[in-house]
């Protein structure tokens, strides 16, 4: 390593950044149940709460699905809560997950991934809450330390907007960022504070406020949401919500990534950020920490001449096609990297470029589940295939699972020298 | 390509090397270094194997995976040499096997010269009593030996410095058990011993072993331990030194027994039937010896007992029995009494 001037940094697992991004952000509540890889985040927060630096009530329920109805009713009552869990965890809360999004509760649950059983593993895959798509929250993806302690501040601010209301998932890597050391800054609180304001709901939101306690235990009312009567709003609610995160959330989005740029001096990416992306053949689309190691990748393809870009998708949900369209405008094949069963990506992207004129081909490829190891070996020869598919016009595989490259030695070799 | 260097910290679940691996990055950020710690975690909370995998470059953008170029290797237990030879676990043996040159930090109290290598090493080998050090220092069973490897790799490798390495430890665990961590860091730095010889012996490189998808089976079958390939009855599988031995006559509790409801896998059980008097016994085929059901016995009834000493007394030794490990009373009493069988550090 060359003796350059160097910057002390402060290295933090994507755990602990998260907990000190929830600090920064002055949650009030810390509404919490173990489950590895997540548990370490409420860990550390109710750490600081024991030694006095920092003030956070702590809720502590039976299971995930108490404690996700203790995260919404103290948003409700108009404090900022927060929950992290992941796999099995969503799961058992799934009725509450779905009652968020529909009731228009802004809380933010941080998602550390895993796999979902059987066979029992605890690695990491996107399972978990790629398959709550479908229930109108805002998912984020990161990528490190950093860009889990910038994302979940900017969720707060971006669900919490009076035109949005969603709850948000800021999700992560299970182990891969969630335990993973990474040199991060940390923002001043005045800078978190300017970009972030406290929870102000709108009255209507307000539960506490607006509850009459003589109407309700009399059953004259059944609840805040009402069951007299709705169906005749039902759809057109339901519009508002499917407009608020696919058009409103989307320039939110935007909007609070680049006042935190300006902010903080710091992004990584609204909806989707690019990388080499100017004079590429081949695009590589991934999520996550997927996204790190093609980073190192595509420099590796670089450095041999071949023109490899790389497509970061920061937001799954909203699904940011507009910027896709845009970015692979001029490419001529994207490289899809899934971390779940489904290929969710790799299907959306293909609806968001049917239709086009001039698309790129698209190869999807299913990679890593549970924890499979996907090096940047991995994610070259799949920017070969994709340069391949480029030069002969038509792809070989259009979808298909990777599971391993690294067989011997000299492929290796193969792949570093092009 | 970007100068990485890339270093493994291999350990069994509990041995602290996920609490090593931040320390160790935290120390290389402070140096102005960009970092990444990849962590494959054991799937239990004892006796599973756990890798770190950390890379340290002057340019940011590392890849999130395993390291296939390693040139600092620490093994946090002998016995990981041996399964990286046999390659009866092939994270654990990629993750040791890849390096063939560099500096290789094994926690053994033996010198360095009388290491088993499972592969041609060119380099530097070292060694470290870290589980004697750590064992008498911080006092738990099995100890958490991470930070004080650290001390170890400080003084062979010079790349961290040890005035650091203790603000670090401070932060992290302040009060006593910092202070004893401390304590235990500068004991290791003394007594590394280092070997400047270098191993050269032909070795095959170590291939990741994947099964086939065409001859998996349709349906997914739960596993029985005793049926898994390397299993021996009442261990390996389960990694640990000591196990709980009852002392009958010391065993009085008439109804619910604290030691059976605290056990965190549920494998200790207490027998009042067929035995003169009634003791708790353990299925050892599951049993972690962390040592909570001596802690909280109410008599005092429970000792825990290298297992080895148990295996050597007890020529019948059997995972599962209602019959008292060490035979009867009387001569686990005399057990107590000869210091050379070694009865641990409890009575001491």
């Amino acid at each position: 390593m060359s003796s350059q001037a160097r910057v002390r940094r402060l290295a933090l697992t994507g755990n602990k950044a998260a907990a000190q991004a929830l600090m920064l952000a002055r949650i009030q509540a810390l509404c919490y149940f173990p489950i590895g890889p997540s548990d370490e985040v409420g860990e550390e927060v109710s750490r600081y709460i024991q030694r006095g630096t920092f003030d956070a009530k702590l809720i502590e329920m039976e299971h995930e699905r108490s404690v996700m109805n203790a995260q919404i009713t103290t948003t409700q009552a108009g404090a900022r809560a927060s929950f992290a869990t992941n796999s099995e965890g969503l799961l058992i809360a799934a009725q509450q997950l779905i009652f968020a999004s529909y009731a228009r509760i802004p809380i933010v649950v941080v998602v550390a991934h895993r796999a979902l059983e059987p066979p029992a593993v605890v690695r990491t895959d996107d399972q978990d809450t790629i398959m709550y798509r479908d229930i109108h929250w805002i998912h984020y993806h990161c990528e490190n330390a950093q860009d889990v302690l910038d994302t979940v501040i900017q969720a707060y601010r971006v669900g919490e907007h009076p035109d949005v209301l969603l709850p948000t998932f800021v999700t992560y890597d299970g182990w891969e960022v969630s335990h993973n050391s990474y040199p991060i800054q940390l923002p001043s609180q005045e800078a978190v504070d300017r970009i972030l304001p406290p929870l102000a709901l709108p009255p209507e939101l307000d539960f506490v406020k607006n509850l009459d306690f003589a109407e309700y235990y009399s059953g004259t009312r059944m609840s805040g949401y009402g069951y007299i009567d709705v169906d005749r709003e039902y759809m057109e609610r339901r519009y508002q919500l499917d407009h608020a995160l696919n058009v409103t959330a989307k320039d939110v989005i935007r909007q609070t990534h680049k006042e935190y740029v300006e902010s903080v001096g710091r992004g990584y990416g609204g909806l989707i950020e690019t990388y080499n992306l100017d004079d590429a053949d081949v695009a590589v689309v991934a999520m996550g920490s997927l996204a790190a190691t093609s980073r190192f990748a595509v420099d590796r393809l670089r450095e041999q001449g071949k023109a490899v870009g790389l497509v970061k998708i920061h937001t799954f949900r909203p699904f940011p096609s507009e910027d896709l369209i845009t970015a692979l405008k001029d490419v001529k094949a994207a490289v899809v990297l899934d971390r779940n069963t489904v290929a969710a990506v790799y299907h959306d992207l293909r609806s968001a470029l049917f239709g086009q004129i001039d698309p790129p081909m698209v190869l999807g490829r299913t990679v890593g589940l549970g924890g499979r190891d996907v090096t940047h070996y991995d994610v070259m020869y799949m920017a070969e295939e994709g340069l391949k598919a480029a030069r002969q016009g038509h792809p070989d595989q259009q979808s298909a699972w990777h599971f391993d490259v690294v067989e011997d030695e000299n492929m290796l070799e193969r792949l570093l020298r092009g | 390509m970007p100068d990485v260097k890339e270093i493994n910290l291999v350990c069994m679940s509990g041995q602290g090397s996920v609490q090593a691996g931040e320390a160790l990055a935290k120390l290389y950020a402070q140096e102005g270094a960009f970092v990444a710690v990849n962590v494959y975690p054991g799937t239990r909370a004892r006796s599973a194997p756990v890798i770190n995998y950390l890379k340290v470059s002057d340019a940011p953008g590392l890849a999130s995976c395993a390291n296939y170029h390693p040139t600092e290797v620490i093994v946090f237990q002998e016995e990981l040499l041996l399964t990286a030879k046999e390659n009866s676990h092939e994270l654990v043996a990629d993750a040791i096997g890849r390096m063939d040159q560099g500096i290789l930090l094994v926690n053994s109290p033996k010198p360095p010269e009388e290491i088993d290598l499972p592969y041609g090493l060119q380099g530097v080998l070292a060694t470290v009593d870290a589980t004697g050090i750590a064992g008498r220092l911080l006092g738990r069973n099995p100890p958490p030996v991470g930070l004080t490897l650290l001390g170890a790799y400080s003084k062979v490798t010079e790349s961290i410095n040890l005035d650091d390495l203790f603000e670090v430890i401070r932060e992290t665990f302040p009060g006593n058990v910092g202070e004893r961590n401390v304590q235990a860091v500068q004991e290791a730095f003394e007594q590394v011993q280092v070997s400047g010889v270098s191993f050269q012996v032909d070795r095959q490189p170590a291939h990741l072993q994947r099964a086939n998808v065409a001859d998996l089976p349709q349906y997914y079958r739960f596993d029985r331990y005793d049926e898994l390939p390397g299993y021996r009855q009442g261990s390996p599988f389960v990694w640990r030194d000591k196990i709980p031995v009852c002392e009958d006559a010391k065993c009085t509790c008439t109804n619910s027994c604290i030691s059976e409801i605290v056990c965190p896998d549920g494998t200790g059980f207490i027998v009042r039937q067929g035995l003169e008097h009634q003791g708790y016994r353990v299925d050892l085929d599951f049993c972690r010896g962390c040592g909570l059901c001596a802690q909280v016995c109410v008599g005092s009834a429970l000792d825990m007992v290298d297992e080895d000493q148990v295996r050597k007394i007890n020529p019948n030794f059997q995972s599962i029995t209602i019959e008292p490990h060490i035979g009867e009373v009387a001569s686990r009493q005399r057990f107590r009494e000869t210091p050379e069988a070694g009865t641990g550090s409890r009575e001491e």
